[in-house]
């Protein structure tokens, strides 16, 4: 109902019928809030996304309170949601000094922004691996004086409408970032005032600042398209929001795809270039900014086929000249600005079929890098560099290693390779071991968003997956993630063309190419009067995961130093990989709504905490077996003596300055934490972490009856198999007899009450095969889905001869209580080049199943 | 409750005032409207007012002003702060939408429009400018066509009313105006200068309030100015040919080679046309790379083509048959132009991509000699033997053979390489564009 024509007849029919208008009144009182017991006020997880519509279990909700624990230099959230039974007409939102636990210093109410969450609708879920449902979901956050100002703040009766508190404890930084003025690590409590009109609730508060730094130095690097079409929704179209969409960015750790929208490219647009990109990278969390990318139409000749081919190209003229000024403009301020400048061009070669053209574009790359170092050496003058050798052959070298930071969006290609030094894969091409291999020698590794369970940054995808973005890419070194639009306004067409839209926020969230959300991570602030742009709860959880890498990274980096120091081997990723075991595997994130990713988040804080103490605590390696026991190595500065669940642990042995600890933990519970405590100058530190929940092992008996035909009968019997496990007298194992055939697999199916059981709390199998063959055999499960009888990839593995450990991780069925897994295929085969249309006759044997959960 | 009041009061003090919402839902014909005056934008309210405007390029800065002194009435009026920036040589432009189905309205319907009204206070200190036109179609996010408006002045500090008369016969627009773009004219653009800055600060600040459709009794009456002889296609002659080109920004590399070009008297610059009175003169503005093969351009529009007698050849005549126009080179040097023509025709390739093919032909390139005039001449069978090229972004060749290209022609384009530009702006005359036989 639009409001002009509701507002007419109004008037026309108010003019006879003023009591109409006073029955009117008279029902908005009636359905209107009168006392606090009319309004549920409730916590949750901070990570979740509250429909708004939605009526949630009771289970979900806590006591409304704020208690967050953080460390000193990043930026935390936390939610209350309102549910009044009826209307509110009003309420208001005020946050109060915090005050630290030695009764004097204060947490500022202005470093608690509070933020009404905007609801955006949802009519088809596309991510539908996240088991996610339609409905209106959370996404933009609007400043609460805007809603306020604008008279938002009023809730419908029965809907649930969330408010964000964001906690900022960012130092304040000097004019040239050399000096930060850090908050005061301690406990800080007070409280938030929700006022109805009719009654007043208090939110208590309790905010603990550990000691523990986030870097305000950005060691990642990003690009995040940013030319889209945001004019319209905040009907400005100038430089001044052009910057505040740089700034917004930055803010968020995260790099703009473009300073500016247009370009002249002659000297002064040139000179503006260099300027501008000075203004933002001066700044420590803007660590990389991009080229000004323009194309032109160039006729190029391939070097070695002589063929001229006309392709259209990153503007040469344009590039070198900002290069040159770039140069100049860092030389100047003494701040090497080359190596921060990236660019993403070539988009998707591959699947794309533009073998030439990135070759093409190969060589004009190198021509033009070659022409500025050739400059260099010979002029330069021209750059501020004359008498200065040392800066010469800096300079040249951030020129040439250019090439490491021209960003390919597109998966490992061995065409192609010989052209493209920087691959950036959607992350799901980061999943394995084998597709990590493939990136391992590129210098910054890349990868961009995917579909869930990978990395997604579409509006209903749960805010973990974005959150955990951050700890994929400590893990695997990706230093550059991409996402290709934060401000598109516009519906999408066709051929890279969008429509004008008229609505930026009550509008349905499909504007892309079925997804929810995509090519838009902001909203406009214009028609709420602010100069910037409204962020979202994406963002922040993005925020968070990579304020969470920098608490890893430092790690990293301390465990580093601390090897170097003792001589000892420290496998850091390991540790790492082992915090993260909880949230992703791979790069598939698992969708869980509970405390996983807060109890993760938490050992992460003590972890960083133990080791910026004296005592330097690290784990410096950790190792699973296939049966559920975790062995830890700890090492302690000193002569500290390291506690597990309160006994002190005598499996020990000491090195250069210190002693590493052997901590194993089995698991034998429900729930498994590894918990070490230390004391040490009076204080006492602990580190408690999740390892997992108890284990199942099913023998081979288990299954004697659980592999059937499908392409092919196996023939089943039980055997013994202390032949192939000498070490284990009397065990039986499942020998699956697979006929012969004249296709390339031999299918069959695994079936029956365990596959049927399979919980969502799951999280991997274990398989322990044993292959008697003289050659290798490749198995590719599948499973199928119960609801749609959909059938999903979940693995390929390879069987060597002999003993074989199989995982499956089971995250990729995204099992759920209407999701459940009705049977897995097993291909089997040696074809491993895809030649042979036959399979001869072979013996498998299945120890047992090793069950894992959460 | 401001709005309501103020729609009460233009009911109850003049039945043939009508408000915006009561034109909504069904698109209005003009018979409902005939007489009435329509608000269209009062900016009381965020949606639609401003909420359904649309910035083009570069445009500065739209937002909702409090202050009274700029308002004409009501509470509130639109702040217009409009740049353009140094970085592109466009005028800034915005426009309204007549159609928007979030907000249930449709007015697009321009056969008895007789002006659009509306007052622009100028709070800068020096007059101002503000072009007044139509949106007749909207393509994508920032790409929309329109018809030539009309230009006022807005003197400093005062409150200045604009009336825009829709004449859809003036020869400035009408060699694109049909009966159908009358009844679905999709927008309201303004228009005003170019700063060269790219920053708020250095925009002028114009407030405007009040915007109203003020129709006739009855409809429009349109004539079909677009009237060719046999075998023309544009001499210049008749004022709409000198609507039906411009510099073409799309296919030229460089903004420092966006040439100038405008109708001129020939006798007045002392060359003799080949055929009348009037040419076009093409000035060359020059480049600084030496190496560039990027191909400035003026773009013709396709009905030249379309409405013309070059769909009609007979294919069997295509050997005989040119396409031709002259050039007079005012220069000591001979220069090298190109011809490219485009398809216009809506395809999707071997993957069901969409594509936008065109023609180009590297043979249809000609030398203008110096200091005379040069006759250029396309034979039709080479026209029709070129080979489509997919879109830009794609470069590959495409087959022909699918798609007609001398039965459905698109604009075509007079091309040079920026290379050629070096060394000074060049200045050409060019006339006569027609088919030839034999």
């Amino acid at each position: 109902m639009n409001k002009f024509k509701r507002l007419l007849s109004l008037g026309i029919c108010g003019m006879m019928m003023f009591s109409v208008a006073c029955k009117d009144d008279e029902v908005e009182t009636l359905n209107t809030v009168t006392s606090a017991s009319e309004v549920q006020i409730w916590s949750c997880l901070p990570t979740l996304k509250i429909l708004k519509e939605k009526e949630y279990d009771e289970s979900i909700k806590t006591e409304p309170a704020i208690d967050m624990v953080v460390a000193n230099g990043e930026y935390e959230n936390s939610q209350i949601i309102i549910t009044p039974e009826k209307d509110v007409t009003e309420y208001t939102v005020t946050a109060f000094d915090l005050v630290h636990e030695d009764g004097e210093t204060v947490f500022p109410k202005d470093r608690i922004d509070v933020y009404k969450q905007k609801y955006m609708i949802i009519e088809s879920i596309f991510e539908t691996a996240t088991g996610a449902e339609t409905g209106y979901y959370p996404d933009a956050i609007l400043p609460f004086d805007a809603a306020v100002k604008y008279k938002e703040n009023t809730i419908v009766a029965n809907e649930n409408q969330g408010i964000t508190f964001r906690f900022d404890m960012t130092p304040t930084a000097n004019e040239d970032y050399t000096e930060y003025d850090w908050v005061k690590a301690g406990v800080y409590t007070g409280k938030i005032k929700l006022d109805f009109k009719v009654f007043e609730k208090e939110i208590p508060v309790r905010l603990e600042i550990l000691d523990v730094r986030v870097s305000q130095e950005n060691n990642l690097l990003t690009i995040m398209g940013s030319n889209g079409s945001y004019q319209n929704g905040e009907l400005n179209y100038s430089q001044d929001m052009q910057d505040a969409y740089t700034q917004a960015l930055i803010d968020y750790r995260l790099a703009p795809s473009a300073l500016m929208r247009n370009r002249k490219g002659d000297a002064e647009s040139v000179q503006f270039f260099a300027d501008k990109a000075y203004e933002f990278l001066r700044n420590p969390k803007c660590s990389n900014l991009c080229f000004f990318v323009k194309n032109e139409t160039v006729i190029y000749t391939d070097p070695d086929t002589n063929e001229e081919i006309t392709l259209t190209s990153f503007d040469r003229a344009l590039f070198m000249a900002d290069m040159r000024a770039i140069i100049k403009k860092s030389v100047e301020k003494n701040l090497n600005m080359v190596d921060k400048m990236t660019a993403q061009y070539v988009d998707e070669p591959v699947s794309h079929n533009r073998f030439n053209e990135t070759k093409a574009q190969w060589f004009i790359l190198q021509e033009c890098l070659e022409t500025i170092v050739s400059e260099i050496e010979n002029t330069p003058e021209e750059f501020g560099l004359q008498d200065n050798p040392e800066g010469q052959a800096e300079y040249i070298e951030s020129v040439r290693s250019f090439v490491d930071r021209f960003v390919v969006t597109e998966h490992y290609n061995e065409q192609y390779a010989p052209y493209v030094k920087c691959w950036c894969p959607n992350a799901n091409g980061y999943d394995t071991p084998e597709q990590r291999a493939q990136y391992a020698e590129q210098k910054q590794k890349w990868f961009y968003h995917s579909k869930a369970p990978y990395p997604c940054f579409n509006t209903e995808v749960d805010a973990v997956n974005l959150r955990s973005i951050g700890w994929i890419m400590a893990e695997y070194d990706v230093k550059g993630l991409l996402y290709w639009a934060t401000n598109i306004m516009g519906r999408f067409m066709k051929d890279n063309k969008y429509a004008p839209i008229d609505d930026y926020y009550d509008s349905n969230v499909f504007r892309y190419t079925n997804s929810n959300g995509n090519g838009y991570l902001f909203y406009p602030g214009g028609q709420y009067g602010l100069d910037v742009p409204v962020s979202t709860l994406r963002l922040e959880a993005l925020r968070d995961g990579l304020e969470e890498y920098e608490l890893l990274y430092a790690l990293e980096q301390t465990y580093t130093d601390i090897e170097a120091r003792t001589g000892e081997d420290f496998n850091t990723k390991a540790s790492i990989s082992e915090l993260g075991s909880a949230l992703y595997n791979g790069t598939k994130i698992y969708n869980k709504n509970d405390q996983t990713f807060l109890d993760t988040r938490s050992a992460l804080l003590q972890l960083a905490n133990c080791t910026a103490s004296p005592a330097q605590m690290c784990i410096m390696d950790s190792q699973e077996d296939d049966y559920g026991k975790n062995t830890y190595k700890v090492y302690l500065k000193g002569d500290t003596v390291l506690k597990s669940n309160g006994e002190e642990v005598t499996n020990k042995k000491q090195v250069a300055d210190g002693y590493i600890y052997t901590v194993e933990v089995m698991r034998s519970q429900e729930e498994n934490l590894l918990n070490l405590s230390f004391e040490i100058d009076g204080q006492t530190y602990t580190y408690k972490q999740s390892v997992g929940g108890k284990i199942a092992i099913c023998d081979a008996s288990t299954f004697t009856t659980s592999f059937v035909k499908q392409g092919v009968k196996p023939t089943l019997s039980l055997v013994d198999g202390n032949a192939f496990y000498p070490s284990e007298t009397g065990i039986q194992v499942l020998k699956m007899s697979l006929p012969n055939t004249n296709t390339p697999d031999q299918v069959i199916r695994f079936e029956g009450d365990f596959i049927a059981g399979l919980q969502p709390e799951n999280r991997k199998l274990i398989l322990h095969f044993y292959n008697p063959n003289e050659t290798d055999i490749m198995i590719t499960f599948k499973g199928k889905k119960k609801e749609n009888g959909i059938y999903i990839d979940v693995t390929t593995i390879t069987l060597t001869p002999g003993q074989n450990s199989v995982t499956l991780d089971l995250s990729a069925l995204s099992i759920t209580e209407t999701g459940i897994v009705e049977h897995l295929l097993l291909y089997i085969t040696d074809n491993k080049d895809g030649t042979k249309n036959a399979q001869v006759a072979r013996d498998l044997y299945l120890k047992d199943i090793v069950v894992y959960y959460n | 409750m401001k709005t309501m009041k103020k729609l009460l009061s233009l009911l109850l003090v003049a039945t043939t005032i009508l408000s915006f919402g009561a034109c909504k839902k069904e698109k209005d014909s003009a018979g409902e409207n005939a007489g009435a005056t329509v608000i269209f934008r009062d900016f009381e309210n965020w949606g639609p007012d401003f909420q359904t405007t649309q910035l083009m390029l570069n445009f500065g800065k739209v937002s909702r002003n409090e202050e009274l002194e700029f308002v004409r009435s009501g509470a509130y009026s639109c702040k217009i702060q409009p740049l353009g920036t140094r970085e592109t040589n466009t005028k800034p432009m915005l426009y309204w939408p007549t159609i928007s189905t979030t907000f249930d309205y449709d007015v697009s319907d321009f056969k008895n429009l007789d002006y659009i009204s509306f007052w622009m206070y100028n709070a800068s200190e020096e007059m101002e400018k503000v072009t007044v036109g139509m949106v007749t179609g909207i393509e994508t996010v920032d790409k929309i066509s329109t018809l030539s408006g009309d230009t006022f002045s807005l003197p400093s500090k005062q409150w200045t009313q604009v009336r825009y008369y829709i004449d859809f016969n003036a020869a400035a627009i009408a060699s694109k105006v049909t009966p159908e773009m009358i009844s679905n004219v999709q927008g309201i653009y303004l228009q005003f200068e170019n700063t060269q800055s790219s920053y708020v600060k250095d925009a002028p600040v114009l407030y405007l309030d009040d915007m109203k459709l003020c129709y006739k009794t009855k409809d429009a009456e349109i004539k079909d100015a677009f009237v060719l002889e046999p075998n023309e296609i544009c001499d210049f002659e008749r004022v709409f040919q000198w609507y039906t080109f411009k510099p073409n920004i799309a296919y030229t590399g460089s903004e420092l080679c966006i040439p100038e070009v405008k109708v001129v008297k020939a006798s007045e610059h002392d060359i003799a046309t080949t055929s009348g009175q009037y040419a076009m003169q093409l000035t060359v503005k020059s480049g600084t790379d030496t190496t560039s093969t990027k191909q400035p351009c003026v773009s013709f529009i396709k009905e030249l083509l379309q409405r013309s007698d070059f769909t009609k050849i007979d294919p069997k005549d295509y050997d005989n048959t040119y396409f031709s126009f002259d050039v007079y080179n005012v220069q000591e040097e001979q220069f090298r132009f190109y011809v490219w023509f485009h398809a216009d025709v809506t395809a999707t390739d071997e993957n069901g991509q969409p594509i936008n093919p065109y023609v180009f032909r590297t043979e249809f390139d000609f030398y203008a000699q110096p200091k005379t005039w040069t006759t250029f001449k396309i034979p039709f069978s080479k026209i029709n033997s070129a080979s489509y090229i997919k879109d830009q972004k794609h470069r590959s060749v495409y087959n022909e053979s699918a798609y007609a290209k001398i039965k459905t022609p698109g604009e075509f384009n007079l091309c040079w390489l920026e290379k050629d530009t070096v060394g000074g702006d060049k200045v050409f005359y060019v006339d006569n564009i027609r088919i030839t036989q034999g």
